[in-house]
């Protein structure tokens, strides 16, 4: 298990996909490694190994359940996300050398969860409002608590970072021709690195 | 019963490579795979000349 890996455990929809950047932003801002089911997009892995791997490998997660909702296609429930904060609090209950695993927990609401998976109470449970800002600010504090890092900066000042990021983007990709829809996981989370190495020396 | 992991997950810590040290002393760490539509030297260039543009 590696004390700079944080496992996001968060929906890939398009409405969602801000929140996601900014996640993986202020993981890396805070000086860690951000770790995802898309970091190897090639189809050669069974998935559920994919994420057992990746889940064993770290110590931090930051599970967003705020898209626990029906499909409004199938009317079936997306539990993607709830599976596998099952799978990293199971892996922390169950394996010795797991046990200094900690997780935060987004809703989009207060105690929504108690309404699908009231199980998890007693867990470090966060409302974020759909507030991208908030989400920021909440996995800061966190982190700067869990891994007792007095580095960690506060949130205000990743999510204006952000904010600079995410203007600087359209620059970056200019040169390849790529639009932001051609943009894989891995290329966010070398993009922001690198500009965050840049920018902040 | 066995409680341990599966050896398959127990890879070894990987010390991770530190790409910089910010002013105010995080360490931005390089991540564990590479971009998909970029080399470093192309990340570096082309995060190089936004931070240009926008000073």
């Amino acid at each position: 298990m590696n004390s700079e890996d944080v496992f996001i455990n968060c929906p890939f929809s398009d409405d969602y996909d801000q929140h996601f950047k900014a996640i993986i932003f202020t993981v890396i801002r805070s000086g860690f490694i951000p770790r995802c089911a898309r970091e190897d997009d090639d189809g050669g892995d069974v998935r559920f190994e994919k994420i057992c791997r990746i889940i064993a490998e770290s110590k931090y997660g930051i599970h967003d359940i705020s898209k626990t909702e029906l499909d409004e296609a199938s009317g079936l429930p997306r539990f993607n996300m709830p599976f596998e904060l099952g799978l990293f609090l199971g892996a922390k209950k169950y394996a010795p050398e797991q046990v200094a695993k900690k997780a935060i927990i987004f809703d989009r609401a207060a105690y929504r969860y108690q309404q699908f998976i009231s199980d998890i109470a007693g867990q470090d449970i966060h409302a974020h409002e759909g507030d991208i800002r908030r989400l920021i600010i909440d996995i800061a504090a966190w982190l700067r608590r869990a891994s007792r890092r007095k580095t960690v900066p506060g949130g205000q000042v990743i999510a204006d970072e952000f904010d600079n990021f995410a203007r600087d983007l359209p620059i970056m990709i200019e040169a390849k021709q790529l639009s932001l829809v051609d943009l894989t996981y891995a290329d966010d989370v070398g993009l922001m690195t690198e500009w965050l190495a840049q920018k902040n020396q | 019963m066995n409680m341990q992991a599966p050896k398959s997950f127990k890879k070894a810590d990987s010390r991770p490579k530190v790409l910089g040290v910010t002013k105010d002393g995080v360490k931005i760490l390089a991540p564990r795979r590479k971009a998909t539509n970029f080399t470093q030297t192309e990340l570096r260039e082309a995060v190089a000349k936004a931070l240009a543009k926008s000073a």
